[in-house]
């Protein structure tokens, strides 16, 4: 471990990597704050600036990205009452109150502070968790990835919203159709193209991003009327931002629980920043019960600590198993996974082996990252804050030109752009009728792997499914995967059961 | 109805994919395979149109109305459309006029289509941008750009 933390450094502190966490940070939180665009869209949009760097640089700029964007997300939670991303939509029960109230510098701060220390504290335990589970996960063959694939696949939709398994489930499958789409990598044969040589590459990872987060959400901003004219927005002081030793001593074991928490939250594959945050104010409410002054929801401290502290801890987790297993554990990761294999990497446990220096130097740079996000954003706060002044017309159209110059420099095929409304299309037309679009993502990149593997298994079983019993961790994961299927049927019937008393 | 609605298009995708598994061309060679190019697609049409059956006859299980419950305006339909029209437009122009121009054609068509009227705005920000983003890409990160066969004529 020490001489891949050696290796990490000598790779993470080089000028230009140190550049690109503080470009990552500073860009991840610049669009994290505004509203709508999250850190699934920020890194989407590092996307092509990432192909001209090389694999660590990429991954570290991206890294950077994501966390940036969750720190952020929370400013225009807190601000405006418009989360930056869903993983800071809780931040808006006191956060907002609490700028009402005129705290605002002091809401910023506290989860300017949570976010650190999540980030950090979760960072270690990524340190000593990411390489152990890689050496597991070296015996890994086709038969285990494969059930490992569908395990993986099984979660994102099983821990979906409430109500939404099964939509889930749907857009899974819909991503791996869309994963079908060109030629098939085993027999060269072109499939389901509807005759279009546009499609015989199959679809590009980031035009489907680009398509179903980035370009979806800001027509579906425009469609429901949530243009920001940024008119509304106070300025913070500077003196604002300072805690006092009551409030220290108050958030200080907020922020420690949490932070654990939402590193194990992080870890599941699926579960991401989002749920974590919405379990960790759910569990604060509850640990600090009706006592609490303000109330929940009124303005209290804790509930702006709490979720901040947890999302940044889930966003460092999720890279666990990115990193050891090749899963994504939220759709920010599963973009990144998108983005690491257009650079010829597969991320798994050979990546810790194959490449120890981008496995490390990603780690190692999510400390630098947490600390400048920290020294960077924190008296920032009153300047950023500025920037939510500017009026969303002026700047979707802006957004809107990157996304459609990125897609169009994968190919410099203009009617990929084409391709990519058609894809916004029926995406809007699958958000509006409720469906979760993060597994349909997962699906598209896990797809063509999924069966890659099963091809692989199949031949080496002679068609057979025995594998299934015979590999202890084949069995163990199909028993998680049968589990992760029946768990919303259990907690119906556990939350009906109490109902009829 | 309306709840039955996200079932049926589901079953919709299903079988639109599904017509086209026949179309795949299945070597000779792999045709006795357990796993032919045609073996996965068949599974995924059948999975989805069965978790679509299953949710177009229990709507009930499928979840909440959600963003079913939102009605854009007339005008948030037109602006909605009006983007990705603009969209479209920027690909039609692209090889024309170039990346540099149509960048700020349609930064510009984009602001105005917004409400946004200012005439400073109007001209200072498609400009700087599709400038700055001309510099990053073509000079910077050192990335070809079409110039745009219109500007290329006279050479």
């Amino acid at each position: 471990m020490f001489e891949g933390l050696d290796i990490g450094i000598q790779t993470a502190f080089t000028p230009f990597n140190i550049l690109m966490v503080a470009v990552g940070c500073f860009t991840g939180t610049f669009i994290g704050m505004l509203p709508g665009l999250g850190p699934a869209t920020a890194v989407a949009l590092m996307i092509p600036m990432s192909y001209s760097l090389d694999p660590a640089a990429a991954l570290i700029l991206m890294a950077g990205v994501y966390y940036g964007a969750a720190f952020g997300g929370s400013t225009a939670s807190i601000l405006i009452n418009a989360p930056g991303c869903s993983s800071s939509a809780v931040t808006t029960f006191d956060g907002y109150p609490m700028a009402q109230q005129g705290r605002a510098g002091k809401a910023l701060a506290v989860a300017a502070w949570a976010s650190f220390i999540g980030g950090t504290l979760s960072a270690f335990a990524l340190l000593i968790a990411a390489p152990l589970l890689s050496q597991v996960a070296l015996n890994f063959q086709s038969p285990d990835y494969f059930v490992m694939m569908v395990m993986g696949l099984t979660a994102v939709a099983a821990l979906s919203a409430q109500g939404q398994v099964l939509r889930g489930y749907a857009m899974a499958v819909v991503g791996m159709m869309l994963a079908t789409v060109g030629t098939d990598g085993t027999s060269g044969v072109p499939r389901l193209t509807f005759g279009q040589l546009d499609l015989i590459d199959g679809f590009s990872f980031l035009l489907i991003a680009m398509a179903t987060y980035a370009l979806a959400e800001m027509v579906l901003v425009i469609l429901e009327g949530r243009l920001n004219p940024g008119d509304h927005v106070r300025a913070t002081e500077m003196r604002e931002l300072m805690l006092s030793r009551d409030e220290v001593r108050d958030v200080a074991p907020v922020i420690g629980r949490h932070s654990i928490l939402g590193f194990l939250v992080g870890v599941l594959p699926g579960a991401g920043a989002t749920v974590a945050s919405f379990f960790s104010y759910a569990l604060e409410k509850k640990i600090t019960g009706d006592s609490a002054r303000p109330a929940f929801g009124e303005g209290n401290v804790r509930g702006v600590a709490a979720p901040e502290c947890a999302n940044n801890a889930a966003s460092t987790g999720s890279f666990v198993p990115l990193l050891t297993l090749g899963i994504p554990g939220s759709g920010t990761t599963a973009i990144m996974l998108g983005a690491l294999i257009a650079h010829g990497l597969q991320p798994g446990p050979r990546l810790y082996v194959d490449h120890p220096d981008v496995f490390w130097s990603v780690i190692v740079s999510m400390f630098l990252g947490n600390l400048m996000l920290l020294c960077i954003n924190l008296p920032m706060i009153p300047w950023l804050a500025r920037l939510l002044r500017i009026p969303q017309p002026v700047l979707m159209p802006v957004v809107m030109l990157f996304c459609l110059l990125g897609v169009y420099l994968v190919s410099f095929d203009a009617m990929d752009i084409v391709i990519m409304v058609i894809i916004t299309l029926v995406a809007i037309l699958l958000r509006w009728l409720d469906f979760p679009l993060a597994p349909l993502l997962l699906g598209f990149i896990l797809g063509g792997y999924l069966e890659d593997n099963l091809q692989r298994t199949m031949i080496l079983y002679d068609g057979g499914l025995s594998f299934l019993w015979e590999r202890s961790a084949c069995l163990v994961m199909l028993l998680f995967t049968v589990a992760l299927l029946l768990w919303p049927l259990i907690s119906r019937v556990r939350g009906a059961v109490p109902a009829e008393r | 109805m309306k709840a039955r609605l996200p079932g049926l298009v589901l079953i919709l995708i299903a079988v639109i994919y599904a017509t086209q598994i026949g179309a795949i061309a299945v070597p000779a060679a792999d045709a006795a395979e357990v796993m032919t190019p045609r073996t996965l697609p068949v599974l995924l049409a059948a999975l989805l149109a069965l978790i679509g059956l299953i949710l177009a006859v229990w709507p009930g299980n499928a979840g909440t109305e959600g963003s079913l419950a939102i009605k854009p305006g007339p005008v948030g339909w037109m602006k909605g459309a009006g983007l990705l029209f603009l969209a479209v437009g920027f690909a039609f122009v692209l090889d024309f006029f170039g990346v540099l121009v149509s960048s700020a054609l349609v930064l510009f068509a984009g602001l105005f289509l917004l409400d946004v009227r200012r005439p400073l705005v109007l001209v200072a920000v498609p400009l700087s941008v599709a400038l700055a983003l001309w510099l990053l890409l073509s000079v910077i990160l050192g990335i070809y750009l079409h110039p745009g066969d219109l500007w290329l004529r006279d050479v």
